[in-house]
């Protein structure tokens, strides 16, 4: 290529010059400009930071038109009303005086609020978790953050952390709503804090248990198929069918094979988890009583089973 | 003409993974009724039939068949822009819809009609839960219809069709149902559990007056009815985009 001697200009000294430059033989090369990068390279950490910051916008919809914020914002908002509602009628219930009535009988508390918001925490992993990996693949921009200082398994982690924070604001935030505004309800903030301060670890160490198992399985179910919408619903039936068969099972056959079966359905190894954390020895379905430890180890056999996949399917994936 | 797009239509939804991965979601069922026969308690074989069928069939087997066809069959084209080769053609837009649902609708019916049969024979075919079994297994294959069709309106009017589908199914049907009553008038699963009433209250096993005949019948009619007309309206108007 580089046939005329002194054609090509290259380094600083050249300086951005676009003109031609005129060989022995008359022909002439045309110098484009062409310069390497001299600036700081910022490596492998930093790209994995910025994938990680924009992998979490991408889940909340952020920097995409308002429709790709619906989903996301909507099932927080679902997910928000019990809380909201809880308050209302406590804060009611203290002006007429009857708080510690309702206070006992209200099924919406620190410990029963992730059961209850279950089936929209499931939506929110099942709609967003193919909104981060299906277009890389789909429009085949994975090969380009190979090419670059990401490695395979630095893109999998990014991703399992961008939506496992999502997951986790998801979840904390209404519970935080809560508690602030149990808090302001107190006649003694102070004390209101420190009455509910107990329930802290709990609320928390049952949402990080959640939002790595569900981030990580919906990651791994997503990572097979470029389509979002075949992502979406076999991330749904994995989490529906089996709490579907649990349900039908406890009260068709009641017994040791429900309490067997339940291990294996996520929805019912995170209401267990939920169980344990909140000082329950027993879980389940309740034809069954299980010990609610074999469900936090049964979950934290599914997140490292679900990691392993996710990361195993990134290592070999044809970008 | 429609059935030219029906046809094309069943292939592109019988093609690759999909299908199978479909067999395997219907054969759960099934699945489950083997091991409450082999482990079960005696009991009322027709209640818990009835049961097995709503929880396992009727809540999560149907709507999600229906969703995964009758979003594809044309929300799959809409979205990756392929669907201007159907649309640039002189076929008026409800031949087009009506070809979509004859396929998506007919194939969800036989899967989950077929996996309702199965289900059913084997826990109580031999001990009086037959008869119960075939009205659940005629509900599955009109819930396909009123699903589908409610699931291609979705799908034309959003590009997510998908997912509002699930939060319909589990939110609004589901969690919802539990709390306000009213929302029973509005459910398709309820219109299936009232038309199953209609020939024998006692095979419907769910807590809560099941639906009038009369307003069950005019439910699934006005919403397969209308959501055919919402279809056929937003394609009328659908620009097509360039996919995503």
């Amino acid at each position: 290529m580089s046939g005329a001697a002194g054609g090509l200009g290259r380094g600083p000294a050249d300086g951005p010059g676009r003109g031609a430059t005129v060989g022995a033989a008359g022909d002439s090369i045309y110098d484009l400009g062409y310069r390497g990068y001299q600036g700081v390279r910022l490596g492998r950490a930093h790209a994995v930071a910025s994938l990680v910051r924009q992998s979490f916008r991408q889940s909340w919809g952020m920097g995409r038109p308002g429709r790709a914020k619906i989903v996301p914002f909507g099932l927080a908002a679902i997910a928000t009303v019990p809380a909201v509602v809880a308050l209302g009628i406590s804060a009611l219930a203290k002006q007429l005086g009857a708080a510690d009535m309702i206070e006992a009988a209200s099924p919406i508390r620190y410990e029963t609020y992730y059961p209850v918001i279950g089936q929209v925490v499931f939506l929110f992993a099942a709609a967003q978790a193919p909104e981060l990996l299906a277009r890389d693949q789909r429009h085949r921009v994975l090969a380009l953050f190979f090419s670059r200082a990401i490695r395979r398994e630095d893109y999998a982690a990014a991703k399992l952390l961008a939506l496992g924070a999502a997951m986790l604001a998801f979840l904390l935030f209404p519970l935080a709503v809560i508690f602030v505004g149990r808090a302001l309800l107190a006649a003694d903030v102070v004390a209101g804090v420190a009455a509910d301060a107990g329930a802290v670890p709990a609320i928390v160490g049952e949402a990080l248990l959640t939002a790595w198992l569900l981030a990580a399985m919906s990651l791994a179910i997503a990572s097979f198929t470029p389509r979002r919408a075949y992502a979406t619903a076999a991330i749904f039936a994995v989490v529906v069918i089996p709490a579907a068969t649990v349900g039908v099972l406890s009260e068709l056959a009641p017994g040791q094979v429900v309490g067997a079966v339940s291990l294996f359905s996520p929805g019912d190894v995170l209401d267990g988890a939920n169980a344990f954390v909140f000082g329950h020895a027993q879980a389940g379905p309740p034809s069954a009583s299980m010990p609610s430890l074999a469900y936090v180890g049964s979950a934290l056999a599914m997140i490292v089973v679900s990691t392993a996949v996710l990361v195993a399917r990134f290592l070999r994936i044809e970008p | 003409m429609i059935l030219t797009i029906a046809g094309n239509t069943l292939g592109a939804l019988l093609s690759r993974r999909r299908a199978l991965l479909m067999a395997v979601l219907a054969a759960v069922p099934a699945l489950v009724a083997l091991l409450a026969r082999a482990y079960g308690e005696p009991g009322d074989v027709v209640q818990q039939t009835a049961g097995l069928l709503e929880a396992s069939v009727l809540t999560a087997l149907l709507p999600l068949v229906a969703l995964v066809f009758g979003t594809a069959a044309l929300g799959a084209e809409l979205e990756d822009g392929s669907a201007i080769h159907l649309l640039t053609k002189p076929v008026p837009r409800w031949r087009v819809v009506a070809g979509k649902a004859l396929a998506a609708a007919p194939l969800t019916g036989l899967l989950v009609g077929g996996a309702t049969l199965v289900t059913g024979l084997i826990l109580g075919g031999d001990r009086g839960a037959a008869g119960l079994t075939l009205a659940y297994t005629l509900a599955a294959a009109v819930g396909g219809v009123v699903y589908v069709l409610l699931f291609i309106a979705l799908s034309v009017l959003t590009g997510r069709a998908l997912i509002v589908g699930l939060i319909y199914v589990a939110v609004w049907e589901g969690t919802l149902a539990g709390l306000f009553e009213g929302t029973r008038v509005l459910s398709i699963r309820q219109y299936l559990l009232g038309l199953i009433a209609a020939i024998d209250p006692h095979w419907v096993a769910g807590t809560g007056a099941p639906l009038a005949p009369g307003v069950a019948a005019a439910g699934a009619v006005l919403v397969a009815a209308g959501s055919f007309l919402v279809a056929v309206q937003a394609l009328e108007r659908h620009q097509v985009s360039a996919g995503d």
